[in-house]
């Protein structure tokens, strides 16, 4: 009986071990930019001082959608995205608190005409 | 400055994590229990670990986290060298880590997460005539910090000095750190003279009792410092067993344990606990050489991690009379000489 016992806890260790794989992952982001200026960079943290951050290369122009991007960590997050306006040298920060589900997936679209309308939805 | 702050009042609103002071007291309490003079070694290791995402971790840059919390520990006593002698000295030594992680992981999580190491050493001394055991050591926390590249610190380190004694079934553990003390029980401990066929199974050789006090960081039940109470009683030569643990601070917990075998290595426990997460049940399996539990209150106060959301663990606790004779700690073994 003592070996029955003793098979059981193996068994139940490996099924534990299993269910624990199978769950969490990193939430993933995806961009679709319908602004008039091209994205350049994603991040979290503060913008100044970045703790992560990730560029899009090539930038990510007008009407395109960026591949999935893997964020770093889940939670209520400080997300910001970079845009450039190139034709006046310009960059402007989209500061975002957005948040991402434990494996779960976002796309956030990046839209205005003008610098002082950028916004992003939903 | 006042970004500081912010974040040390988020952490005190979600300060329904079990404090790493907490899971020394536990586990002096488990070594009180399972500890006669007549045992030879004292084993425990396991991995505790939330099963369902919690939120409400601040961190300075990134948010506020979502993740999990995992804990490793290893814990043994060993007792020697000579077998012949009455008296008997030993070495005690403790390691525990663990914290925040982004993730589930089975090993330590490889980048973002938050950790703490423990440490806690010891000698030990035990007379088999005189029927007394004593340990005494030093526990340390080193500061728990953020490990990524801008890592920062969330808490300082922190050092007791602890206690325990036993003489026959009468039993205290006192821990003080150097801003007074933390921690103190005294008991009227589990009996480890096995049961005969037909002796020794009415109610007070089955009777456990005990008193304790913690300090507001090393209660596993509140965030104050407390007194509280247990009572534990078998029945049916502890094929089952009732506790009843409650404080100043209110209920903590209820239990029925269930034995099928003599030295409590099978069985299931049912809990209702009150912890710093709030009330909920808790179930624990044992089988030979594992326990594995979802929310039940030992493995939470013993691990230091909060009872939100479930929390799971795989766990080895077992105490040696003799080489071939092991059991839980507070059983006894059986009249055969035990698993």
């Amino acid at each position: 009986m003592i070996r029955g016992f003793f098979a059981m806890g193996i068994a139940i260790a490996a099924l534990s071990g299993c269910l624990v794989d199978l769950y969490g992952g990193d939430p993933r982001l995806q961009l679709k930019n319908t602004s008039a200026f091209p994205v350049k960079t994603v991040g979290v943290g503060d913008p100044d001082n970045p703790t992560w951050t990730h560029d899009l290369e090539p930038v990510l122009k007008t009407g395109k959608t960026s591949e999935v991007i893997d964020l770093p960590v889940a939670g209520d997050l400080n997300l910001w995205i970079l845009v450039s306006d190139t034709a006046a040298g310009l960059d402007t920060v989209l500061l975002r608190p957005q948040r991402f589900d434990l494996g779960g997936f976002r796309l956030l679209e990046v839209k205005g005409q003008d610098r002082s309308e950028l916004s992003t939805t939903p | 400055m006042e970004t500081a702050t912010l974040f040390v009042l988020l952490s005190s609103l979600a300060g329904s994590d079990v404090p790493v002071g907490a899971s020394i007291a536990q586990e002096l309490t488990d070594i009180h229990r399972g500890m006669s003079p007549r045992s030879i070694g004292y084993l425990d290791a396991g991995q505790i670990q939330n099963l369902r995402a919690v939120d409400r971790e601040p961190h300075q840059a990134y948010g506020t986290l979502h993740g999990f919390r995992e804990v490793r520990r290893v814990t043994g006593i060993v007792m020697g060298p000579d077998s012949a002698t009455v008296f008997r000295y030993g070495l005690m030594g403790s390691w525990q880590s663990g914290g925040w992680t982004k993730d589930l992981y089975l090993a330590s999580a490889p980048s973002l997460n938050q950790s703490r190491t423990r440490w806690a050493a010891g000698l030990a001394a035990r007379h088999l005539e005189q029927d007394w055991f004593a340990a005494a050591g030093w526990f340390h926390v080193d500061p728990e910090s953020w490990k990524d590249d801008r890592g920062y610190r969330t808490e300082d380190p922190d050092n007791a000095l602890w206690a325990q004694g036993r003489f026959r079934r009468f039993g205290m553990i006192a821990a003080t750190g150097t801003d007074g003390p933390r921690f103190a029980r005294i008991g009227y401990l589990p009996d480890p003279e096995p049961f005969g066929k037909y002796a020794k199974k009415w109610f007070l050789p089955q009777l456990e009792a005990a008193l304790n006090w913690s300090e507001a960081d090393w209660n596993p039940w509140s965030d104050q410092a407390a007194f509280g109470a247990e009572v534990r009683a078998g029945l049916l030569a502890e094929r089952l067993s009732g506790r009843l643990e409650a404080g100043m601070d209110g209920f903590r917990l209820i239990q029925l344990q269930s034995n099928l075998d003599p030295e409590g290595n099978v069985g299931v426990d049912l809990s209702w606990a009150r912890a710093r997460g709030g009330n909920g049940p808790g179930i624990r399996l044992r089988v030979p050489f594992l326990t594995f539990s979802m929310n039940d209150p030992d493995d939470i106060a013993a691990f230091g991690v909060s009872g939100r959301g479930i929390v799971w663990s795989l766990r080895i606790v077992m105490t040696w009379e003799k080489s071939q004779g092991w059991y839980r700690p507070g059983r006894r073994l059986s009249s055969g000489g035990g698993s």
